[in-house]
């Protein structure tokens, strides 16, 4: 049975917000950052650890070094699942029947409190974006700061969409704390979400380093991937 | 007012003394050591206005900073502190009792406790205890991060060598650096036999830092 993305977004109940994003716009960790507030709902088992301890949206695994993915089952792709943070949520109606199970029973059970879904948009019509009341856009306005991982495939240019609520991820993860604070103040804004600039700031923090960490690595290999 | 000596020897082994001087980042040590499984830790030590945040590692949300110990501190010193409740620095009637009331707590988890020590008696202390923690600092350059912390600090450039006693050098455990950090940091889960949260602890780390820098800018 085939679903496309834009007859599963017109079943998204309004509390269900999609964020639009290229890949290697860092659309998970987004995703994460923003359960981690209490007007969002969050299941322990969307995190897709393989740890049982530490299942929040901002808790790394930690007797393991990454999450559960696609490339966690391969020896060849295993280094690049150490700098991914997907969770069991994602609208990839193509590839995994599951993560569409997932947000079924979602939809289903979940009426109050915000749900997150990170979506491709991929080639679908520009329609796409405004099917839900409410829809976030990453886009990046410095390139470069989301380039920097050695992979042959490069994030596609994405520009912000009028009507939707556009994430800059190039000042929300960045290096200079004021920088990520006014776009993070920006978010919680928006959804009047009770802030948690510490906890949130941390992550990203861990979670820049551990890209870094892994970019100085492939780089002193001299190994680079072609599929992410 | 209690004999620090008497309040060690009346304590069972599990509990932990951390010695270190002013300005060494003693209780942000403190927090790390109790973020692991293996280590006891209650919401009401955090010291946090924020009831949310009841981990170790947690920072309040609500307010800026931990709760203030001294009227005298300054704002700028108490945003880059992480002071915690459990302390031996003053040993009064209400903390003796607490201490003594937490062996039937936590008989099985370490308890680790903070200390400034004396630096001319401390080796009448140290084998009081089975296990110490003693911090030092092999880059003063490191603890430079607020004139409160600069003025009348000690010179702890050494580990404290003795088979009880696991030595912590805080330059590398707050270092910038990835690697430097983790080696040390390894250091201490293999002494303690922890289950080791590198990724809890180094986030703690890095926005800790943070935190730091920017007040010392502010």
């Amino acid at each position: 049975m085939k679903i496309s993305k834009e007859s599963a977004l017109r079943k998204f109940p309004t509390n269900f917000i999609p964020i639009f994003y290229n890949p290697l716009y860092r659309g998970n960790a987004v995703a994460r950052i923003l359960f981690s507030h209490k007007e969002c709902v969050w299941l322990e088992k969307w995190s897709l650890s393989y740890d049982e301890d530490y299942n929040q949206p901002l808790d790394w695994p930690e007797s393991v070094d990454f999450f559960i993915n696609e490339h966690s089952n391969s020896i060849n792709t295993l280094i690049m699942a150490y700098d991914k943070v997907d969770t069991a949520l994602h609208l990839n109606v193509k590839d995994n029947l599951q993560m569409l199970k997932n947000i079924a029973q979602a939809i289903n059970k979940i009426k109050s409190g915000f749900v997150f879904i990170p979506v491709h948009p991929s080639n679908e019509p520009s329609s796409i974006f405004h099917i839900c009341p409410r829809s976030i856009v990453l886009w990046a306005s410095d390139m470069t700061s989301i380039n920097q991982r050695p992979y042959h495939s490069k994030p596609r240019k994405m520009k912000p969409i009028e009507g939707c609520f556009n994430i800059d991820v190039s000042l929300l993860f960045s290096q200079d704390y004021e920088t990520f604070l006014e776009e993070y103040i920006r978010i919680v804004r928006w959804l009047d979400l009770t802030p948690r600039i510490n906890a949130v700031r941390a992550f990203i923090l861990r979670y820049l380093e551990r890209e870094q960490y892994i970019v100085k690595y492939l780089l002193r290999s001299g190994k680079s991937f072609n599929k992410i | 007012m209690y004999s620090l000596k008497k309040v060690l020897t009346s304590l069972p082994n599990n509990y932990v003394p951390i010695w270190f001087a002013y300005g060494y980042r003693g209780h942000a040590v403190q927090r790390i050591l109790s973020a692991h499984k293996e280590s006891a830790w209650e919401s009401k030590w955090s010291n946090s206005a924020d009831e949310t945040s009841n981990s170790p590692l947690d920072f309040p949300e609500c307010v800026s900073s931990f709760s203030l110990h001294k009227k005298d501190m300054s704002y700028k010193m108490s945003a880059v502190t992480v002071h915690s409740t459990m302390s031996l620095m003053i040993l009064d009637d209400p903390t003796v009792k607490e201490l003594v009331k937490l062996r039937r707590v936590w008989p099985d988890k370490f308890i680790f406790i903070t200390c400034h020590p004396d630096y001319h008696t401390l080796s009448d202390f140290i084998h009081v205890k089975k296990y110490n923690v003693f911090l030092y600092c092999s880059d003063l350059d490191t603890l430079n991060r607020s004139e409160v912390f600069n003025s009348n600090r000690k010179e702890i450039l050494s580990p404290y060598d003795n088979d009880n006693v696991c030595s912590i050098d805080v330059a590398k455990l707050f270092s910038q650096d990835y690697e430097t950090f983790l080696e040390e940091y390894l250091m201490i889960v293999r002494w303690f036999d922890f289950s080791p949260r590198i990724n809890a602890v180094r986030a703690f780390i890095l926005r800790y830092c943070e935190r730091e820098k920017f007040i010392e800018n502010f």
